[in-house]
């Protein structure tokens, strides 16, 4: 018998994907003892909020909530607001929070630059060892063909003793969902999620900190840009080769005794090669 | 928030193909119940699904459709003119007698059969075909399936015709295609 925290990842892994919010939802009313190792394992699209200090968007996930209250990256405060004997535990500050505000400004400029739209959001904390953090991006897009798509980009940092480099792990999903519906071809549901990971030693320029912090924002920049663009890559080549491809498997478009007909004079034709002396 | 007995069924409606036993054993590790209770759940997935069962003492396979159901779990085959009884979720097929569809149609139905099964050779590398009548109308149905878990993705092709009395044929395509490599998705489309 399988533990049922896994068995419910794996029911998550084969139901239609574009439903993993309702299912998620479903499996903790009839398993609430798994809610909270649930939460904070499995990807669902984020929600938008929209901070009541500085009128600016932020995304919402597990790392930046606390019961219901979310934190916005652009105030730093909670909302709605928590206790503040919680909120000093949570609420980042110094170091973690200097690199947290950076690394929100240059997501904000990559955004604006790859998605023209959007909104996004970034979160650090501090491990026992190194420090962690979140890249979220959000777009959105509707009409006849409808589309969305969430990353989520989770890092685990830490620095050599030497402070001369860092080991970089990332591990980004991008849920992406698109839907079409029009009279050519009916209707089209097409959602997913895919999920990859880099590990990766990256230098650390400088001896101050206002320069270290710099650099690992820099790094952590770098690594998302080039695995959002390989994931991005990806999801085509799987959502429409493969799902193109499956289709073909089932159904052939040109008659199959004469792709039979090719195949075996094909075989010839090499087979014949084969014997010839050169 | 929707019954327990509401969101498993919803649960195995909604399995990938090829996937059911996967989704049933989830279920059963979270929930440990015994199945037997969702059996109506099972029942609309096969029928829905257009799932191929043998026909007992005969040589062929027959789908499972509302087309071919007689209720109480029975449905016929006009091809080996038999009925049969099918239990749910193991699928077994059991207590065949002779049946005679109620329908003047039953000499076109069993050569579409045929003529069907010949040509969807040329297209489909495996499928199944059905063909029953529904009302004055014939219904024609032809499931292909293809599962390859071991690439971690599996694919149906469900097509629906309607053969109307004035001979007038409408239909519609359904596809579902789950690829679940480090990831999970699914395109499912409908076409008239």
């Amino acid at each position: 018998m399988s533990d049922p925290f896994d068995a419910a990842l794996d029911l998550l892994r084969r139901l239609p994907p574009s439903q993993t919010q309702q299912n998620l939802a479903s499996i903790i009313s009839i398993a609430p003892n798994l809610e909270d190792d649930l939460l904070s394992s499995v990807d669902v699209g984020l929600a938008v909020k929209r901070c009541p200090k500085s009128g600016r968007d932020y995304l919402c996930c597990d790392y930046n909530r606390d019961g219901t209250s979310y934190r916005s990256p652009w105030s730093n405060d909670f909302d709605p607001p928590i206790d503040p004997d919680d909120a000093a535990d949570l609420v980042p500050r110094g170091k973690i929070r200097r690199m947290e505000e950076e690394l929100n400004k240059s997501i904000d400029v990559y955004r604006e630059l790859y998605y023209e739209g959007g909104v996004s959001s970034a979160y650090l904390w501090q491990l026992d060892e190194g420090f962690a953090g979140v890249v979220l991006v959000k777009k959105s897009s509707g009409g006849a063909g409808k589309g969305g798509w969430d990353s989520i980009n989770v890092f685990e940092i830490i620095e050599a003793t030497s402070k001369r480099s860092a080991h970089y792990k990332l591990t980004s999903t991008v849920i992406l969902d698109l839907g079409l519906r029009n009279d050519a071809v009916g209707g089209l549901e097409l959602a997913g999620n895919l999920t990859r990971q880099e590990e990766l030693d990256q230098p650390l320029a400088g001896l101050r900190d206002a320069e270290i912090e710099s650099s690992h924002v820099a790094n952590m920049g770098r690594m998302v840009e080039a695995m959002e663009t390989r994931l991005r890559n990806l999801l085509q080549e799987v959502y429409f080769g493969k799902a193109k491809d499956v289709v073909g498997d089932l159904r052939s478009i040109r008659l199959l005794s004469e792709a039979e007909q090719e195949r075996r004079s094909h075989k010839e034709v090499i087979s014949k090669m084969g014997g010839a002396t050169i | 928030m929707s019954s327990k007995t509401a969101i498993i069924s919803s649960f195995i409606e909604a399995a990938p193909p090829g996937e059911l036993s996967n989704v049933v054993a989830d279920i059963k590790t979270l929930v440990g119940d015994d199945l037997q209770s969702y059996e109506p759940a099972f029942r609309k997935y096969h029928e829905e699904q257009y799932t191929a069962v043998d026909v007992p003492g005969g040589s062929g396979k027959v789908l499972l459709s509302q087309y071919n159901s007689l209720g109480s779990n029975r449905y016929f085959d006009p091809t080996s003119g038999k009925s049969f009884a099918v239990s749910f979720p193991s699928l077994k097929t059991s207590d065949a007698e002779s049946h005679s569809p109620a329908t003047s149609n039953l000499d076109l139905i069993q050569s579409l059969q045929t003529a069907f099964s010949k040509s969807t050779i040329e297209h489909f590398p495996s499928s199944t075909i059905g063909v029953f009548p529904t009302g004055s109308d014939i219904a024609i149905l032809i499931v292909a399936n293809k599962y390859s878990p071991q690439n971690f993705w599996n694919g149906r092709w469900r097509s629906t015709y309607i053969l109307s009395d004035s001979g007038k044929l409408s239909g519609t395509i359904k596809v579902d295609v789950h690829y679940y490599e480090d990831g999970n998705v699914r395109m499912q489309t409908e076409k008239e």
